[in-house]
């Protein structure tokens, strides 16, 4: 299985989805990752047994132009990344405006200053 | 023909069913029940506590207690393979039902007491 | 004429959907115009734990992503880890994984079916079908220690071995099982009112599946050959596996898929079975992971990937799940577009919905 990611820029996200689309690939994941500096959003298009990556690097709420023009799929995870981690997505084919995942924390998975603690020892209080 | 003999397979089967109480709930060899701790074995090497994917045991090394709030164990077993002394056991029968209060956290005093090492026979 | 549109909201509680997930329908007369799903009401953010277990421990909290396609969701992130740390399992290991997860792919098709059969108002079937799940979560119980959630998956292998005598004492329990699912998929291919309520119902267009991005048993009833286990990995290469595909596209030919494969998936634990290549079920794991992973495999419901990033400490950077249901949620949108109201509650059970395993 292919590894390799490719890095590409975050303004040609559409043009590189438009044409794996013309050329048969489907849309199999996006994923976003906390990277050293800013996030890494991968994309993963698969034709067959053909398997790409590409991946972008953005800073911490930026706005990122949608695939969702040519994969009308793209949305859950686009409204997901949105949710999680607050980003904002460019035309999106279905906006939910960040109700698509309810969380009690905004945007849960965003880099903390403080590490969450190791181990959490539940105390009840006795009466 | 077939369904004819569905239909008089009705009258007779007797139900797919158990009455739980009464009839003990079958299990097999290697069913996850419930954990089993043996005092007498601990050496409080804290291990089972860290390794608990779930966080339900406890270990308070000064105080020899070792603590299983039973319902955050999920039975998951890793605390057994990990345990190097044989202190714990999965034992085949699921545990009775229990509330948080009563039944819900098991404590125990750890007895085990540390071999004292043969001491060098000093050359005479 | 157009009529006025109504929006009706469906679910999350609802007596046909087993977990919650919220549909408005944009209704005119009795027809749905469009759907808007909304989820999020089971979100645990069980992904972000992985940062503080151990990546050996996380392995148990990775099958509780979901409760029926448990055993999977362990393999595949053992499997992952595996990738990245370069370990190569023994022989028998792979085949017995292979082996729980056709089961777990036989006790999930079943559950399925049940539920399915459940939302028609056909209840005595459901209950057939239930049946004959519950001697196969037996079997799983017997080889693993528990019920739904097997715990048997362990970075480097497997944590229990199965005897040989078991194992060939299966052999005849699967011809039981197997008589009982040929009655049962009987009723579900050939039934009047079935077929009456499935045929022609809900159906998604091959293009639409393949660019919605479909995974599963929606894909392959829509006439597209996706499964991840015919690229071969763990023992799928070994016994010659070929994906089950109908050209219907619609409510019928999902459930048909999900029939064949239950018989497929007792042919390949057969052929497992007799080839169970002898061995230990373990190797020793030393070090910690580092890298990036893509790791695949296919769940009852589709294609499940785990994302797995390593920065060389016991525990992952990043841990990440897609799972079938989350890229199953575009086709049902566009496929509830047109259908009837009535239709609704079937339509959406069809690509069978696991909400728990789907928002983590």
């Amino acid at each position: 299985m292919n590894m390799k990611i490719d890095s590409v820029e975050a303004a040609d996200v559409q043009k590189i989805a438009g044409t794996m689309r013309s050329g048969g690939y489907r849309l199999v994941v996006m994923t976003c990752t906390p990277a050293d500096e800013g996030y890494y959003i991968t994309y993963s298009f698969e034709k067959e047994t053909d398997l790409r990556h590409y991946r972008i690097a953005v800073a911490e709420g930026t706005t990122i132009p949608s695939i969702g023009s040519s994969y009308g799929g793209a949305f859950v995870y686009e409204n997901e990344i949105h949710d999680l981690y607050g980003f904002t997505f460019e035309g999106m084919s279905l906006d939910f405006g960040g109700t698509f995942i309810k969380t009690s924390v905004p945007y849960p998975f965003k880099k903390k200053e403080q590490p969450a603690p190791t181990v959490t020892v539940v105390k009840e209080a006795k009466e | 023909m077939k369904m004819f003999k569905t239909i008089l397979k009705q009258f007779f089967h007797t139900p797919a069913t158990t009455t739980f109480p009464n009839t003990p709930l079958e299990n097999f060899e290697g069913t996850r029940g419930h954990l089993v701790f043996d005092p007498s074995k601990c050496t409080s090497c804290m291990m089972c506590m860290k390794r608990c994917p779930s966080q339900a045991i406890t270990v308070q090394r000064a105080e020899k207690i070792w603590t299983l709030d039973r319902f955050r164990c999920v039975m998951c077993g890793n605390c057994v393979d990990v345990c190097k002394f044989d202190a714990l056991l999965m034992e085949r029968e699921y545990a009775k039902s229990a509330t948080p209060t009563e039944r819900g956290v098991e404590t125990y005093e750890i007895t085990y007491v540390k071999p004292e090492r043969p001491k060098k026979e000093t050359a005479e | 004429m157009t009529g006025r549109q109504t929006i009706i909201p469906f679910g999350p509680q609802h007596p046909v959907l087993p977990e919650p997930i919220h549909l408005d329908l944009v209704v005119e007369d009795e027809r749905v115009v469009s759907a808007i799903p909304s989820i999020g009401y089971v979100h645990r953010g069980l992904e972000s734990l992985v940062d503080r277990r151990e990546y050996q421990d996380f392995v148990f909290l990775a099958e509780r992503i979901c409760g029926i396609c448990s055993f999977t969701h362990s393999s595949t992130f053992c499997q992952g880890i595996e990738g990245l740390m370069g370990i190569q399992i023994p022989q028998r290991a792979a085949y017995l994984r292979t082996m729980w997860g056709e089961y777990s792919r036989l006790h999930s098709h079943l559950l399925w079916l049940g539920l399915f059969a459940d939302s028609l108002g056909f209840e005595s079937l459901f209950y057939q079908a239930w049946k004959i799940r519950e001697s196969i979560l037996d079997e799983m119980e017997a080889t693993t220690g528990g019920r739904v959630i097997q715990g048997v998956c362990k970075v480097g292998g497997v944590r229990r071995d199965v005897a040989n005598s078991f194992l060939s004492g299966m052999d005849d329990r699967l011809d039981e099982i197997e008589d009982n699912m040929k009655d049962l998929t009987n009723v579900f291919l050939n039934d009047y009112t079935l077929k009456k309520r499935l045929v022609g119902k809900g159906v998604l267009s091959k293009d639409d599946a393949y660019y919605l991005g479909a995974a599963g048993p929606t894909a392959r009833g829509s006439g597209l050959d996706m499964d991840i286990r015919s690229t071969g990995y763990l023992a799928y290469g070994d016994v010659g596996f070929k994906p089950v595909v109908e050209k219907g596209g619609d409510g019928y030919a999902r459930c048909a898929v999900r029939c064949r494969e239950l018989f497929q998936s007792v042919e390949i634990i057969r052929r497992v079975i007799t080839d169970m290549p002898e061995g230990d079920v373990f190797t020793p794991v030393k070090g910690n992971p580092d890298g990036e992973y893509f790791s695949r495999s296919e769940q009852p419901r589709g294609e499940v990937i785990h994302y797995l990033k390593g920065n060389g400490t016991k525990n992952l950077a990043q841990f990440r799940v897609r799972t079938p249901t989350l890229t199953n949620i575009p086709p049902l949108v566009s496929i509830l577009a047109g259908c009837e109201l009535a239709d609704v509650p079937q339509i959406v059970l069809t690509i069978d919905p696991c909400i728990g395993c789907m928002e983590r």
